[in-house]
């Protein structure tokens, strides 16, 4: 029961503040309802960097102190981070679709986002090819350092060069430049995403240290693995 | 007058549940694989120890 305690109330979390997106904020008055996707974009965004900075902070540390735990919490982040960075990049879609008339245009922060979405794409797919050993370990935590240099080069985006997508709204020197209540939606719903952000973190962490567990102790004639594991 | 923009804001909506909800029954597939790794574990233990 308390296992299934906090995605169900990131779940519900998530609901209520997709509720409120629809409900409370007030409508933009350039381009209507479509802005609403604003309140699952945006945090989407923010998650998915979170989730690489975990990914890359884990991967110095395998490459450090050379233990396979922070192997299990680099590879749990980088998935959920390609969630979000996932949700990102259909949601923004769908917005530019109605807000610009296209689907996709190759301007620099989408440019970067999309980099990003294939860099830990590759990370992964880089993991399923390679026996779980110290070795993947360490070349994965490569891949996972460099992949997270593109986060500022993501955010700066708007900043350095000209592009179609928005500057920044809330991150701005100048201070947020929302309204009180779409600031208060915005903030709610990322409160939101961070649960549910926490609570898929959680529930992929615990499987990668049940395999980690077992590839340290499994003889059997078809163990998956001959790893040198530690036990978290 | 409806807002034509309300269609492409639902689909944005169903895109989020519908990923995450991908992602939860992939969470579940992988669970169920190290649940029967660990049967295979305990049976094979099972073997070992009646073995011996």
């Amino acid at each position: 029961m308390r296992r299934g305690l906090l995605p169900l109330s990131a779940v519900v979390a998530v609901t209520a503040a997709m509720a409120l997106a629809l409900l409370y904020a007030p409508t933009e008055a350039l381009q209507g309802e479509v802005q609403r996707i604003f309140y699952v974009h945006v945090p989407s965004a923010w998650l998915a960097y979170l989730a690489f900075v975990i990914v890359a902070v884990a991967s110095v540390l395998v490459l450090v102190r050379d233990e396979l735990r922070w192997d299990r919490i680099a590879v749990s982040a980088a998935e959920v981070g390609v969630l979000f960075t996932t949700i990102t990049l259909v949601t923004g879609s769908l917005w530019g679709r109605r807000v610009w008339g296209t689907w996709w245009v190759w301007e620099p922060r989408l440019t970067a986002t999309f980099v990003l979405w294939l860099v830990y794409v590759g990370y992964l797919l880089l993991r399923a090819a390679l026996p779980a050993d110290r070795r993947r370990a360490r070349l994965a935590a490569v891949v996972g350092i460099v992949g997270a240099l593109d986060i500022p080069v993501v955010h700066f985006a708007v900043t350095w060069w000209r592009g179609q997508h928005p500057d920044a709204t809330v991150i701005n020197p100048e201070g947020p430049q929302l309204p009180a209540s779409m600031l208060f939606t915005l903030l709610v719903s990322l409160a939101a995403f961070t649960l549910l952000f926490a609570a898929l973190m959680a529930l992929r962490l615990r499987i990668e240290r049940t395999r980690g567990a077992f590839d340290a102790v499994d003889t059997t004639p078809d163990a998956p693995v001959r790893a040198e594991a530690r036990r978290v | 007058m409806s807002d034509p923009g309300l269609v492409y804001l639902f689909a944005a909506f169903a895109v989020v549940w519908l990923a995450i909800g991908a992602y939860l029954v992939r969470l579940a597939l992988a669970q169920r694989d190290v649940d029967r790794r660990l049967e295979r574990l305990e049976a094979h233990s099972r073997t070992t120890t009646g073995e011996r």
